[in-house]
């Protein structure tokens, strides 16, 4: 385009039809409304619900962390797999049940009803929430292993696998419990469960010296566990998201 | 748009809760009326998808609810009668919280949550901790909160509950402003917050709908039946066993009774324009009792 020519279209005045201006602002509120309507972004609600986690519930989690770190580094370098691993495993405990008492908080404050009525209902925020505190567990359990392999010359797969399957089965148990009565649940429910949970343990890590059971057996209740959890939480998925 | 509910029925045990409800709703505010135990809650939570009905199946713009269970979801606002809320979370945070979870940019959440606290009057208090709140605050940010998807479609049951007069008439000003383009169905037993908003009223007795139309319509149901006579103390508690009587108050020459009859109750009494607290006494007097108004005082 020339000087000239630009110079010459610059005289003209574009008249606007204000009719069509109105009307193109109209489709575009549809436009946006529809998007807004069809818009499903899982990335978008899995940072709003990390944003919505209590402060509380992750300064509980460090707590527990750092005591977890100072209960390895403080026992005894001869002290019992058994005691090392039954202090870790109530720690680790007490560490999902904290993070079940924020799960649950919308059927604590019976926030429930009115949840399940949004565009992602109920069922995806808490499932996404699980995926949180999930992850976050996990990366408690890595790190309780390597220090405690390194403070007490352990294998670090072993106290992995001796850490995971009680993990796997608390959440198990405490998911087919969020499943089967979720609106009935409280919080001491759970709490009872879990010191049940505990206890059994205890007793059956005494009489049967399980730590000492060979690992092929410990791998297998891992594949197992692992798998009925994967499978829990994918049936929730499921559910909630198609 | 509309919505519509067919043949929905709902039985717990061997109660049945609804019976087979039909109805289809336009854009407007609509009035449930119904005494405490007709089954509004009930219908409510199955129009939300919080229940599922025995039979039956609500439409949306001529659609299942249950195919379209995400985006009915999206287009809906709902008020629970028992609305609770985190009590750790500002009034602010709370309204963040809602609009993430009904799906809304971050930013364009804060800008609407903002407007909408404002809106009902809470926009100087946004970030006090909500168990800071009055009954009328909470019970205002619980209307906030149906608000922030610019929904097509809003339940509000009960919305009234722990307002003050004032707060009530704020509400219903409030309403107004918001019925076009979109379904209002309020649920409440006060009479007078639907009767001044509602285009239609809904009458719900025993599961079944009684009837529905404009205020003006259902209370020209009773006109000429609605009459008022000042009578004795003793004539009054004689004529409160036999007649329906709407109000009662003292006056320096005895009692002014409000009677809703067939006939005239006594030779005294002048007729007088029926209301809508009056049609519903008429449906709702105890347990369906019938007078026996064959006699005259």
């Amino acid at each position: 385009m020339t000087n000239d020519v630009r110079k010459t279209l610059e005289k003209y005045e574009l008249v606007s039809i204000s009719q069509g201006k109105a009307q193109l602002i109209v489709k575009g509120k549809e436009i946006i409304e529809e998007q807004q309507i069809c818009r499903h972004s899982v990335l978008e609600l899995l940072i709003s619900t990390f944003h919505f986690i209590s402060l509380r519930a992750w300064l509980s989690q460090f707590a527990l962390f750092f005591l977890c770190i100072f209960s390895i580094l403080g026992l005894h370098k001869e002290e019992p797999l058994n005691t090392i691993m039954l202090l870790l495993s109530g720690i680790l405990m007490i560490s999902v049940l904290f993070f079940m008492d924020e799960l649950f908080k919308s059927f604590t404050y019976g926030m429930w009803e009115l949840e399940e009525t949004f565009k992602y209902n109920l069922s995806q925020h808490t499932l996404l929430k699980f995926l949180i505190f999930g992850i976050a567990d996990l990366a408690f359990i890595l790190v309780m292993s390597i220090v405690c392999s390194n403070n007490f010359s352990l294998s670090f797969w072993n106290i992995l696998l001796f850490l995971l399957v009680p993990y796997n089965i608390i959440c198990i148990i405490l998911l087919l419990l969020i499943t089967l009565w979720r609106n009935y649940l409280h919080r001491h429910v759970m709490w009872l469960v879990s010191g049940i949970i505990y206890l059994v343990s205890f007793v059956i890590s005494n009489l049967f010296n399980i730590y000492q059971v060979n690992v092929i057996y410990w791998s297998v209740a891992f594949v197992t566990s692992g798998f009925m959890l994967l499978y829990l939480i994918y049936r929730q998925y499921r559910k909630s998201f198609s | 748009m509309n919505l519509r509910l067919e043949k929905i029925s709902k039985s717990y045990g061997s109660v049945h809760v609804l019976k087979e409800i039909t109805f289809e709703l336009k854009p407007g505010i609509y009035g449930l009326l119904g005494a405490n135990g007709s089954g509004k809650t009930t219908l409510f939570r199955i129009i939300c998808g919080l229940l599922q009905a025995d039979n039956g199946q609500v439409l949306f713009n001529n659609q299942d609810i249950k195919e379209q269970a995400e985006n009915f979801r999206s287009v809906l606002g709902f008020l629970p009668q028992d609305f609770n809320y985190y009590p750790d979370f500002s009034g602010l945070k709370f309204m963040l919280y809602i609009a993430a979870l009904k799906g809304l940019n971050s930013r364009a959440a804060k800008k609407r949550c903002l407007e909408l606290l404002d809106f009902v009057g809470l926009g100087d208090v946004k970030n006090k901790k909500i168990r800071q709140y009055s009954g009328g605050m909470k019970q205002r940010l619980g209307i906030a909160q149906t608000l922030i998807n610019d929904p097509e479609i809003m339940i509000l049951d009960e919305p009234t509950v722990g307002l003050d007069p004032k707060e009530r008439v704020r509400f219903r000003k409030l309403l107004s402003n918001l019925s076009r383009d979109r379904i209002i169905i309020l649920s409440t037993h006060i009479v007078s917050d639907v009767e001044s908003v509602a285009d239609e009223i809904l009458i719900l007795k025993d599961g079944i709908l009684q009837t529905r139309g404009t205020a003006y319509d259902l209370v020209s149901e009773i006109k000429g039946q609605v009459w008022e006579c000042l009578v004795s103390p003793n004539e009054a508690d004689k004529l409160e066993n036999r007649f329906l009587i709407s109000n009662r108050r003292n006056d320096s020459g005895g009692v002014i009774l409000k009677i809703v009859s067939t006939q005239r109750p006594t030779p005294t009494a002048n007729q007088v324009p029926p209301t809508l607290e009056d049609l519903y006494l008429y449906y709702f007097r105890e347990g369906g009792q019938d007078y026996d108004e064959t006699n005259t005082i």
